[in-house]
């Protein structure tokens, strides 16, 4: 299949683009060039979308959207069968045709034989990456020969990383003495669960014995039990026994003790501690009142004993007062001969300053100066205003000089510059000159054109033949119409199939003559034929022997000679006899044979007819002969006139078309040769209106000759002059008007700025008059002296605030001591001689003294009131006291305190002894554990006390040694064996462990699935490959070898085979010189030439069995030097011619190179 | 009115099979899932208060020997016993296989019928009568059925059996009986068990298959559970199924003819989760994700197959509960190898001669040598089941010749510059 044209209708840049038509008889190599961004990448995809479709996703909607896509074109397939067809972006229906009708499908299928994009971009489409990871894969297989060629082949890239990935992914998985690898470790993962389940298991026996452990256990505990309750019980009784014999004797001895204490007065229960308490009381009250009573008389005599100044205490505000204000004082008195130097020394300075001012005025004058102060601002402003005064004097005097000078320059220049021409006239000459073009190149060209074509046809003419002449006369000679030779043809032709048929008949009467002659030939050697003829002929032989011997025998007469006649060698008898015979025979034999003989009548008759036809036949074809001569005569006759011996009017008619075909060519040529001439005219009028007009304008003359161009040139060579002169003039004027216009700024400039001195020297004037100066004093100075002023001023006002503060002391002193005097005068009259901040210390130690007495005497008052008050309390406790023991001796039957002792005594010991005997009965009942007293006596009574012990300890030996050891065990048995049944819980440790282990397997068997595949897969593959060279390695290899030689430009030779180191079959590079190299050897872009070579072997190869379809190469040039490009399109050029090769590219270096290449096939450049 | 649940195929603790553990997979919400989906038989039982149930064998696991399995049983038992339920009990050939049956003491309120004849049990309180035999040994092949005893006058007569009837696909042949067997007995509902798929074979009398309790592997799709028989005045007035499953397995398959891009892939493979989420009335699911159709991008599914399966993986994480089993890439090309490679390129003749490639075990190993190995190291448990690791049958060998085939076209059609 090859492409025949590409119609970018609406497709990435492309909008209804002119079709890119690959026409030519061969499937030729097509370079399609598109220099960036024009559009290379967009048709290359373009392509592809023509053949197999749009992607769901494609960068070529930026100006058609989705549904707007439309690529198409036309294929042709190896039959010369052609299609053309539209595609659009569509799922379904997407190939359509030339009016937007959706075509079948399969329409396609003798084009594309079903061949996929992955695979036509694979076998049939290689670019820059590719071949250089081709060339990349080949040096990292080491030129392995079976991989390189089967990469080759299936037109791929990297087969190394197929391998790769396919042993990586298996060597990941599993790893026979791995550990790491996912199953190795699934594994045993794996067999850790296994384990961890058996482990968690529970086995039906092993609950059984624990179950059948415990109930023993349990029924051993409960016998043992029994027994120590048994032994329990014993030992309670008689531990019973052992407490309560001691407890039965004391009760005994108390009850008798009560019973000799004889009659008691029984007393309230808090008797004892009422008398104790009355008796305590009356006692402490005693005790208080002769302690009281000598405290006061001490406290009354100390009061008596104290005196203190009570005026000096009323005016404690006032001493607190001066002995706060003796600091200040003491301050005042210390500052005041310092404050008084300052006054002084303030003043002096006002003075000085006065002097710089007004050197006539004193200090006492200095207020009349004054106002000044308020005049600073004015001063300041004004000072400010007259240096931008001054500065605009002096530029607008500079301005004014500058422009004066610009003016003269400007004239000056002026008048140095040449007059223009005025250049209307030329302009008119010039534009159609313009308009017209390159005429030159126009003529020139379409002159060439004609020649080539003139030639072209001379040659065509000579090839044509028959025919000789000028091409002139052959536009005027007037041939046969090709009418006229049709209907000779048509005659011819008709005597032809005549004598054909004619020839056929004879042919076929001939043949069957010869059949007809050879059946009786076959007939005749099956033995002669018995005819009627012979049977008479024989008959009458008969009939003659019969007669003469008949007259022998009947007549007797003499047939010696007629017998010797009749038969020379036998006698007549027997002559005659053999004749009857042989009548007789050939009688037989006629009704015997009649078949044979009437067939061979029937062949007879036959052979006599066709020769009859036969001589016929022959005459007609004389005939059809002669008439056929007589077609020539006329036929030669016609074209006598032209000089011309015809050909047959079959091949006439041909050259009859080979004629017009060029009569149509020449009358083209004519026409072009008519437009050549009307061009030379226009070239000629054209030049001459410049000429004319340069000329005019007293120009140089142009170069002679008829070409328009250098007139041209010329003048617009003048035209451009004069534009720079016009301009040149327009400049200088532009530059004198402002040069003007400046000149009369400046001197407005200068005017205002002398106007704005004078009103400011009228201002200064008044500012400063006050001042009273009678020198002229600039802005500046003036600002000084006002400033001296302003600090005379601040100095004086210094010094009358220290006045004011001095005489502020020597008031206060004077207040404080009036102040002092007056207090000493009425309570301390002898110390008015002290000084008066002596006089003040001395009485605040006074008045301290004073203060601390006064408060002494008022703490004693306080204390001789509390003092009475105790003493009214104790008196009343001790009436209270006498009262209540009066009452107390009423209850005890007593008449006398003394008595109470004794009573008391008695009673307690009555009291004492009854308790004991409770106590006692309580301890028995508790023994005797709700046995009564009397049983528990009678018990005692029963049981001897020394046995007891010895029982008991026996007792208790035995449950502690025995019993309990033997329990404690048996315990400890049945908690084991509990804890163990309480963890056989039914739990579902083991059940869930084993799911995990079903996870890992599920893995294990996932992965080692996968393993097999891969390692399955690998192997194959390579056995594959291995099958693939050794069927193609020398047919392709061969192919190869060429292809490299070529792409190489003869630096390798050859392409052998070799073996590496391992045995294994690598290829080999052969020098000129016979040197072999290794892939490893090669450069980087030898190895690329090495793949493009084994892609193009396989191309070829695979032509033997494959319909071709168009090699699609995409800029693969871009990393081969000059001469190897070169050879590299001419292996594509030489491919080109049994299969179409499409290639792209950016460079226009390639089509150059392209273009001077001297391949076999046809090379078409399409610029995008 | 009597009402009762029947129920077989419990298989207690048998673990759920080829689910690969992965991260996101819901490990939790399948752990123990025989047993929980006993105890929501347990809860059935209770909450409709049932006045029995009927176990008509396989309550254990053949090969299962941990004793906890029957502690957890007899446990469970305390719980009905507690509600005044009994339980009826014929042994299957998994419980006659297994060591916890035997040593197992059974609790007042179960029953389990003698191995040795047919046993016929009154329950006088509801005028029931329940006839069953146990399986004596793991491989009963007499017709079991033939030995029980006529129907018994003015009783609900219920049969108890574990069988195959007249077999079934997937189940072993045993206690053989035909459905006439059964009718001619004159009982009013025979309660089997065997198969663990629910059938109701028969209305008059009903004979219902209940089907397994909780399916263990990806041949027991579809919901699980139990059956409630509800009887009033000595007939059967409902006979209903009732899910009792914890996880439902389903396969899942995906038509892919219409994908041009991973984008699509992923949204039908999620749309089809979705779908099955959908019918598995909220339970967590274990998928089996079957791809299939003429898909555009067949070659790019096959050359990354391990990284397919998790981004599927992904997809159903983000449903929480569905656990993606496997995933069979079975998609084909949309053109016939043959027809895309023509004749004389490498690639044809790697067809060819995986096409003549013989794939037996001793072959398959003279080949790949590393295989031995593997096989050496595999736990024995890989080499047994449905899917045994290079099972020598004719289609899985005929699957691998496929497999292979496709793998090596995906590689070389990814890596031969096509993309």
């Amino acid at each position: 299949m090859r492409l025949k044209r590409l119609d970018l209708k609406a497709f990435g840049p492309f909008t209804d683009r002119k079709p890119l038509a690959f026409m030519s008889r061969t499937p030729d190599l097509h370079i399609i060039f598109g220099p960036n961004e024009a559009g290379k990448s967009s048709s290359l995809r373009a392509l592809k979308a023509l053949l197999f479709g749009f992607p769901q996703q494609t960068p070529d909607n930026f100006i058609h959207s989705y549904d707007q896509l439309r690529v198409g074109g036309c294929l042709e397939n190896s039959a010369g069968e052609e299609i053309a067809f539209q595609r659009r972006k569509k799922r379904k229906a997407d190939v359509i045709d030339a009016a937007g009708d959706p075509l079948d499908l399969d329409l396609l299928t003798p084009f594309l034989h079903g061949v996929e994009p992955e695979i036509f971009e694979s076998l049939y489409g290689i670019d820059h990456d590719t071949l250089v990871r081709g060339g990349e894969d080949i040096l990292a297989q080491k030129g392995e020969v079976g991989q390189a060629l089967f990469a080759a082949g299936a037109g791929m890239s990297s087969l190394r990383e197929v391998i790769d990935q396919l042993e990586k992914e298996a060597a990941d998985l599993f790893k026979p003495a791995g550990q790491l690898p996912r199953i190795n470790m699934a594994i045993k993962r794996f067999k850790a669960l296994q384990k961890a389940v058996k482990a968690a298991s529970l086995s039906a026996k092993e609950w059984k014995d624990h179950q059948a452990a415990l109930k023993n256990a349990l029924a051993e505990r409960a016998g043992l039990e029994k027994d120590r309750d048994h032994h329990n019980k014993a030992l309670h009784r008689l531990n019973r026994l052992k407490q309560a014999i001691p407890e039965l004797a004391s009760l005994k001895s108390r009850q008798d003790q009560q019973s000799a204490l004889g009659k008691i007065i029984p007393l309230p229960p808090d008797f004892t501690e009422q008398y104790r308490l009355v008796t305590q009381t009356m006692r402490e009250a005693h005790q208080q009142l002769q302690k009281d009573t000598d405290r006061r008389k001490t406290l009354e005599e100390k009061q008596k004993a104290m005196s203190f100044n009570t005026d000096l205490l009323k005016q404690a505000e006032r001493v607190d007062d001066f002995h706060q204000r003796l600091g200040e004082y003491r301050k005042g008195q210390k500052d005041r001969p310092v404050r008084e130097g300052m006054r002084i020394s303030l003043r002096r300075d006002a003075a000085g300053l006065l002097q710089q001012v007004r050197p006539d005025l004193r200090l006492e004058g200095v207020e009349t100066l004054r106002p000044m102060l308020t005049k600073k601002r004015i001063v300041q402003t004004l000072s400010a205003q007259y240096e931008a005064i001054r500065h605009q004097l002096t530029l607008a005097h500079k301005q004014g000089k500058t422009a004066e000078l610009e003016q003269k320059e400007v004239t000056r220049y002026r008048d140095t510059l040449p007059e223009v021409k005025t250049s209307q006239g030329l302009v008119q000459a010039v534009k159609p000159a313009q308009k017209a073009g390159d005429m030159d190149t126009h003529i020139a060209r379409r002159r060439t054109d004609i020649e080539l074509n003139k030639k072209h046809c001379r040659t065509t003419l000579k090839r044509i033949g028959l025919w000789s002449g000028d091409l002139s006369e052959l536009m005027t000679i007037s041939l046969p119409r090709s009418e006229t030779v049709q209907q000779f043809e048509t005659r011819y032709s008709k005597r032809v199939e005549e004598r054909r048929e004619i020839e056929k008949d004879r042919k076929k009467d001939e043949k069957d003559l010869r059949n007809a002659q050879a059946q009786i030939k076959k007939v005749m050697y099956a033995g002669e034929i018995p005819s009627e003829t012979a049977l008479a002929q024989t008959r009458e032989k008969r009939e003659q022997g019969w007669q003469l011997l008949r007259q022998q025998w009947l007549d007797q007469a003499d047939v010696t000679e007629e017998s010797r006649a009749y038969d020379p060698d036998l006698p007549l008898p027997e002559a005659y006899e053999g004749f009857v015979v042989q009548a007789d025979l050939i009688a037989d034999r006629l009704r015997r044979e009649a078949d044979r003989v009437a067939n061979a009548a029937a062949f007879r008759t036959q052979v006599e007819t066709l020769e009859t036809s036969l001589a016929e036949t022959i005459k007609t074809k004389a005939a059809v002969d002669q008439r056929l001569r007589e077609l020539d005569d006329v036929w030669i006759r016609m074209w006598e006139p032209f000089g011309i011996t015809p050909l047959s009017p079959k091949e006439m008619s041909g050259w009859l078309a080979d004629m017009d075909k060029l009569r149509f060519k020449v009358s083209d040529i004519v026409k072009k040769e008519q437009e050549l001439q009307r061009d030379v005219e226009q070239r000629k009028m054209l030049k001459q209106a410049m000429e004319k007009t340069l000329a005019a304008m007293a120009e140089e003359a142009p170069p002679a000759g008829d070409t328009l161009g250098p007139v041209l040139i010329l003048a617009e060579t003048v035209l451009e002059r004069i534009a720079g002169q016009k301009a040149e003039h327009e400049k200088a004027k532009e530059r004198q008007k402002k040069a003007k216009k400046a000149s009369h700024q400046a001197t407005e400039d200068l005017k205002a700025a002398r106007d704005a001195l004078a009103q400011w020297q009228a201002q200064w004037q008044k500012a400063i008059m006050g001042l009273g100066l009678e020198d002229e004093v600039s802005p500046l100075e003036a600002l000084d002296l006002i400033e001296t002023l302003q600090s005379c001023f601040d100095k004086l006002k210094e010094a009358d605030d220290l006045k004011k503060r001095i005489e502020g002391i020597d008031r206060d002193a004077a207040d404080l001591e009036a102040a002092v005097k007056a207090l000493l005068e009425t309570v301390a009259p002898d110390m008015l001689a002290l000084p008066l901040d002596q006089a003040i210390l001395q009485l605040r130690i006074m008045l301290n003294q004073a203060q601390k007495d006064a408060t002494l005497y008022h703490k004693l008052s306080e204390e001789l009131d509390a003092l009475q008050e105790e003493v009214t309390g104790a008196t009343k406790n001790l009436q209270d006291a006498r009262e209540q023991m009066a009452e107390l001796l009423g209850v005890a039957k007593c008449e006398k305190p003394e008595q109470l002792t004794a009573v008391i005594a008695k009673f307690t010991e009555y009291q004492r002894l009854q308790e004991k005997i409770s106590d006692t009965e309580a301890t028995l009942a508790r023994i005797g554990a709700g046995m009564t007293l009397e049983a528990l006596s009678r018990q005692a009574a029963e049981m001897n006390a020394d046995d007891l012990p010895g029982l008991i300890d026996s007792l208790e030996r035995d449950i502690q040694e025995r019993i309990h050891p033997e329990i404690n065990k048996i315990s400890q048995v049945i908690g084991e064996e509990n804890t163990r049944l309480s963890a056989m819980d039914g739990k579902g440790t083991a059940a869930e462990t084993a799911e995990e282990m079903e996870h890992e397997l599920a893995g294990i068997r996932r992965l080692s699935e996968r393993y097999a595949l891969l390692k399955l897969a690998s192997k194959i593959l390579q056995q594959a490959i291995e099958r693939y060279r050794e069927d193609h390695q020398d047919p392709v290899l061969k192919i190869a070898a060429r292809y490299f030689n070529d792409l190489t430009v003869g630096s390798f030779v050859d392409l052998r085979t070799d073996v590496d180191d391992k045995g294994e079959p690598i290829l080999i590079g052969v020098r000129p010189d016979t040197a072999r190299l290794t892939v490893e050897k090669m450069s980087s872009g030898t190895r690329d030439q090495l793949f493009l070579a084994l892609r193009l072997a396989t191309l070829e190869w695979r032509l033997n069995t494959s319909e071709s379809m168009p090699f699609i190469v995409d800029d693969i040039l871009i990393n081969f030097d000059d001469d190897r490009s070169r050879a590299t399109l001419e292996v594509l050029a030489d491919l080109s011619m049994k299969n179409q090769v499409i290639l792209f590219t950016h460079h226009r270096q390639i089509v150059e190179t392209a273009t001077r290449i001297k391949g076999k096939g046809t090379i078409q450049i399409h610029t995008l | 009115m009597v009402k009762f649940i029947h129920t077989a195929d419990i298989h207690l603790d048998s673990p759920l099979k080829g689910l690969e553990a992965h991260e996101d997979a819901p490990v939790e919400e399948i752990r123990g899932a025989t047993r929980r989906a006993f105890d929501r038989l347990i809860d059935l039982a209770i909450d409709t208060a049932v006045d029995f149930i009927l176990i008509a064998g396989d309550l254990y696991d053949g090969d299962w020997k941990d004793y906890n399995t029957g502690l957890f049983f007899a446990a469970r038992m305390g719980r009905l016993s507690k509600s005044g339920i009994r339980v009826f009990i014929v042994s299957g050939n998994h419980d006659a296989a297994s060591q916890i049956t035997r040593a197992m003491p059974l609790p007042d309120n179960v029953t389990l019928f003698s191995h040795q004849k047919p046993e016929s049990i009154k329950l006088d309180d509801l005028d029931v009568i329940i006839h069953g035999q146990s399986y004596s040994s793991r491989a009963v092949t007499d017709n079991l059925a033939a030995q029980y005893p006529q129907q018994t006058p003015n009783y609900f007569n219920i049969g108890l059996l574990h069988t195959a009837l007249t077999g079934r696909e997937g189940h072993e042949d045993y206690a053989p009986c035909t459905l006439d067997d059964l009718i001619s007995k004159g009982y009013d509902y025979w309660a089997l068990g065997h198969v663990h798929k629910r059938e109701s074979l028969f209305e008059d009398p009903w004979i219902v298959f209940p089907g397994n309790l909780q399916g263990r592997h990806i041949k027991e799709t579809g919901p699980k559970g139990a059956t409630v028989v509800t009887v009033e005045g000595g007939q059967i007035t409902s006979v209903e199924a009732r899910e009792l499953d914890v996880l439902r397995w389903a396969t899942c398959q995906v038509d892919l003819s219409e994908c041009e891009t991973a984008e699509s892939v992923h949204d039908a493979v999620r749309q089809a989760f979705e779908q099955e989420l959908d019918q598995a009335s909220g339970k967590t699911l274990a998928l089996r994700l079957i791809l299939t159709g003429k898909c555009p991008i067949h070659s790019r599914l096959l050359d990354r197959t391990a990284q397919w399966t998790e981004e599927f993986r992904g997809i159903a994480a983000g449903f929480g509960d569905v656990w993606l089993e496997t995933v069979k890439f079975q998609t084909s090309r949309q053109k016939r190898l043959e027809e895309i490679f023509g004749e004389d390129t490498p690639i044809a003749g790697l067809l060819q001669s995986i096409q003549h490639l013989e794939l037996d075990n001793d072959t398959l190993l003279g080949l790949v040598p590393e295989l031995s190995a593997l096989k050496n190291k595999l736990p024995a448990e890989i080499h047994s089941g449905d899917e045994a690791f290079l099972d020598p049958s004719e289609d899985k060998i005929a699957a691998l010749r496929t497999e292979v085939q496709e793998l090596l076209i995906a590689k070389l059609l990814q890596h031969g510059g096509a993309e």
